[in-house]
């Protein structure tokens, strides 16, 4: 059963491969670089793990390295919006597939979501069975301590996956959840934000026994192997309830749902409703109507305001390392806090937006081929529409940013606001042209599904785009003058509007001769697998 | 004085996919004020014929001519006159029905209280505005039929290019649609439509065509056929099932009988 459904999904990305061969060599590649680099650190613990004179590290490296592991495993999924490859229910619950089955397939997909934090649990593995300190026993305890941590995070995954994708796609009101999560996300930050007790954060430290990353570090190194034993099995015992819970009411509601959708009626009050039509105060038709269509189709996504609310919060978590240098000590990252904050909420919106611009309209794109306008506008106005959102994405973050006693002055806000919408113009520019080349149907109520291409583009590509913006800056800790900063980011800004002139011309170009790849692609539907 | 220039006429049309052709040398002419029915079995090249014609996709070779302008030199000005209800949806699912017409209505040029206010009438008119509120993503297929069609029709256009219109609409739905197609072509408008459903063509047309294998094998005027004794189920399977062997294949399947 499990090959049928692997066959399935293989027919079904077969065709889209050879469609796109050069998008699909490029997405190899990166994958390959990106792999890579996970392996050459995987490789660097190993070495640590496997020499003698370190051992006496060892409990509190390994615990802590677990903890980044586990971090990195449950979160990065989530501050990605990249869930990785899950099980479309609403395309197997068709057929007589015992639940137990398809629950163990969604685990091992969850694979998919964190395989670099598994090459880092090998690389440490691999250290300790080498290292020549350790008897037998302790070998094998290392690589059963391994196998628990990897599997327990496989199942949270799981649940976490399918709770966040639930949450989602009803009320706004359980957006609350999310809060929740974020909140609980950034709980080191807080800590560290409002100086806890040295003695109070010692006795949560990551060494310590009870936490499953602590637990799985002691049995790895047969270190009070009774109980590291009973807690990771117990950690592992509550993993399996969750995921496979979370995974049980994901199913049954795949079932059940649509019937009365609270989502499906629209309650349109005075101020939205004049939120939305704000654009043809400014703006004339058709620009205007479809400057309007994007924001009432954005706000009414769950994943899309999902990824708008954490591109405006989660900038915070980047901002561990800085929070934690002595007061009184300006550094870069203090100082631009809401600006790199702001361009990080940018990048998020990317995939959902700007970086695949027709993924939500699906096969609807033809419309803007079908109707008596310039496919220019249509691209313009999806552009202007998510500059619109990047207005109120930097007041959330400078909200933010005060509430965790980062420096935010209204000149620095008004700085950030420029230089996001200065680096849009290029981002926005390159945006527009992967739209039309790579495009990809998005579905509005899947929270996995971006690309892994683009995922790719926005690592590598996007930070090499904001060189002119980059400059600027340089020029400003350089020469120490605001009139020096000013003008080279008002070239960066000439440049950008070029730079986004000439990309606009190509995506029309190129949409107008691969309209029918275009319409193609965002008709299509996935196979039995979501693949990320 | 009337425009005497045909709605639609192509000539010699061919689109090739990977050197074999889904269209192969369509030559058509749909004169003014009539009700064309597109027919053929799956795959013989009607949504394919109707997408060249709305300039969704090129040809290869040919030529189209719309409303006496030619396609796709003066594509804005075509399209700013005609009605489109394509196969693949093209409906914006997270707009309300009325929020998706009033946006259709602003892309043909009409101001937006117009476009408001014919958004309405239409949602009335085709009984949908109970259900103004409610996303279209939320819409059974024979309602989104339903808004397709309404948003074909917002600008009053003079040629209607529908493929599958009545696919998945109930009988009550789908007779209102015939109604207001009739009124349409009795005000001078142009359909031209593919069904599946030859009762429906047979019913509402007054002339066909059957499209096989890409090429035309028939022009028929349901007028001479209705005189006839040759239905046009019997003519299509004569053209269509005859050259592809269509008979009791299932018996062979014993397992299945």
């Amino acid at each position: 059963m499990i090959w049928a459904i692997l066959r399935a999904q293989f027919l079904s990305q077969r065709l889209r491969a050879g469609t796109r061969r050069a998008g699909t060599i490029f997405g190899i590649f990166t994958g390959a670089i990106f792999y890579a680099f996970w392996a050459i650190i995987a490789l660097g613990v190993a070495n640590y793990f496997s020499s003698p004179d370190m051992a006496g590290t060892f409990l509190p490296a390994l615990s802590t390295g677990l903890f980044f592991a586990m971090l990195y495993w449950q979160l990065a999924p989530v501050i990605t919006s990249g869930f990785g490859a899950s099980i479309d229910l609403r395309k197997l619950q068709v057929y007589p597939i015992p639940h137990r089955k398809l629950f163990v397939i969604e685990v091992l997909l969850r694979l998919t979501g964190g395989a670099e934090m598994l090459l880092i649990l090998i690389g440490a593995t691999t250290g300790l069975i080498l290292n020549p300190v350790f008897g037998a026993a302790t070998r094998l305890l290392a690589a059963t301590g391994a196998l628990l941590f990897a599997v327990t995070n496989l199942l949270l995954a799981t649940g976490t996956r399918s709770w966040i994708e639930r949450l989602f796609r009803h009320s706004r009101l359980k957006e609350a959840g999310m809060l929740l999560l974020i909140v609980f996300i950034l709980l080191p930050q807080l800590l560290l934000a409002f100086q806890v007790r040295k003695g109070t954060l010692l006795r949560l430290a990551p060494s310590q026994i009870f936490w499953p990353w602590g637990a799985a570090g002691h049995l790895m190194l047969g270190d009070g192997l009774g109980m590291a034993t009973a807690l990771s099995l117990f950690w592992l015992a509550l993993a399996f309830w969750f995921g496979q819970r979370q995974f049980e009411r994901s199913f049954h509601e795949d079932v059940a749902r649509r019937s009365s959708n609270e989502d499906a009626a629209v309650r349109p009050s005075g101020l939205t409703e004049r939120l939305y039509r704000a654009p043809s105060r400014f703006l004339k038709d058709p620009l205007a109507a479809m400057v309007e269509k994007e924001l009432r189709t954005l706000f009414r996504i769950p994943r899309f305001r999902m990824v708008y609310a954490m591109s405006s919060f989660f900038g915070i978590v980047l901002y561990l390392p800085a929070m934690r240098r002595p007061r009184g000590m300006p550094s870069f990252f203090m100082e631009n806090s809401v600006t790199l904050m702001a361009l990080y909420g940018l990048l998020m919106l990317g995939p959902i937006s700007y970086w695949n611009a027709f993924g939500f309209d699906r096969s609807a794109v033809q419309g803007y081929f079908s109707w008596p306008i310039r496919f220019r506008d249509a691209l313009v106005a999806k552009n202007i529409a998510v500059a619109v959102l990047l207005i109120p994405q930097t007041v959330l973050i400078a909200i933010v940013s005060r509430a965790f006693r980062l420096p935010v002055s209204p000149r620095g806000y008004a700085e950030a606001l420029l230089v996001i919408l200065i680096a849009a113009l290029y981002w926005f520019s390159m945006g527009n042209i992967i739209s039309v080349r790579l495009p990809r149907a998005m579905d509005p109520e899947k929270m996995n599904q971006m690309s892994g291409k683009m995922q790719a583009l926005s690592i590598w590509i996007a930070p090499l785009l904001l060189l002119p913006v980059v400059l600027a800056f340089w020029a400003r800790a350089v020469f120490d003058n605001e009139l020096v900063f000013a003008g080279v980011l008002l070239i960066a800004a000439i440049v950008g509007k070029v730079f986004y002139d000439v990309g606009l011309d190509s995506a029309v170009n190129a949409a107008n001769t691969r309209r029918e790849a275009i319409l193609m692609e965002l008709s299509r539907s996935e196979g039995p697998l979501s693949i990320n | 004085m009337p425009d005497l220039t045909p709605a639609i006429a192509v000539r010699d049309l061919r689109k090739v996919y990977d050197g074999k052709a889904a269209v192969d040398g369509l030559t058509l002419t749909v004169p003014r004020g009539s009700f064309f029915g597109f027919l053929g079995p799956n795959g013989a090249g009607k949504s394919t014929t109707i997408r060249m014609l709305t300039g969704l996709i090129p040809a290869t070779s040919g030529s189209i001519e719309l409303l006496g302008l030619p396609m796709p030199a003066q594509d804005l000005a075509i399209k700013q006159r005609i009605g489109l209800v394509p196969d693949e949806s093209l409906l914006f699912d997270r707009l309300t029905g009325a929020e998706f017409l009033e946006f259709v209505g602003r892309m043909y040029g009409l101001p937006g209280p117009l476009a408001m206010q014919r958004a309405q009438e239409l949602l009335e008119l085709f009984e949908l505005s109970n259900e103004k509120r409610k996303l279209i993503a939320e819409y059974s297929k024979g309602m989104r039929k339903r808004v397709a069609m309404a948003a074909s029709l917002i600008h009053r256009p003079e040629l209607f290019l529908m493929d599958e219109p009545f696919e998945g609409v109930d009988a009550v739905g789908a007779r209102l649609m015939k109604d207001i197609l009739l009124d349409q072509v009795s005000h001078g408008a142009t359909i031209f439509l593919t069904s599946h459903v030859l009762e429906v063509v047979e019913r509402l047309c007054d002339h066909a065509a059957i499209i096989n294998e890409g090429r035309i094998a028939a022009e028929v005027n349901m007028r001479e056929l209705r005189a006839g004794s040759e239905t046009l189920e019997d003519l299509f399977v004569r053209l269509v099932a005859g050259e592809r062997g269509a008979g009791r294949e299932f018996e062979k399947l014993e397992w299945l009988g």
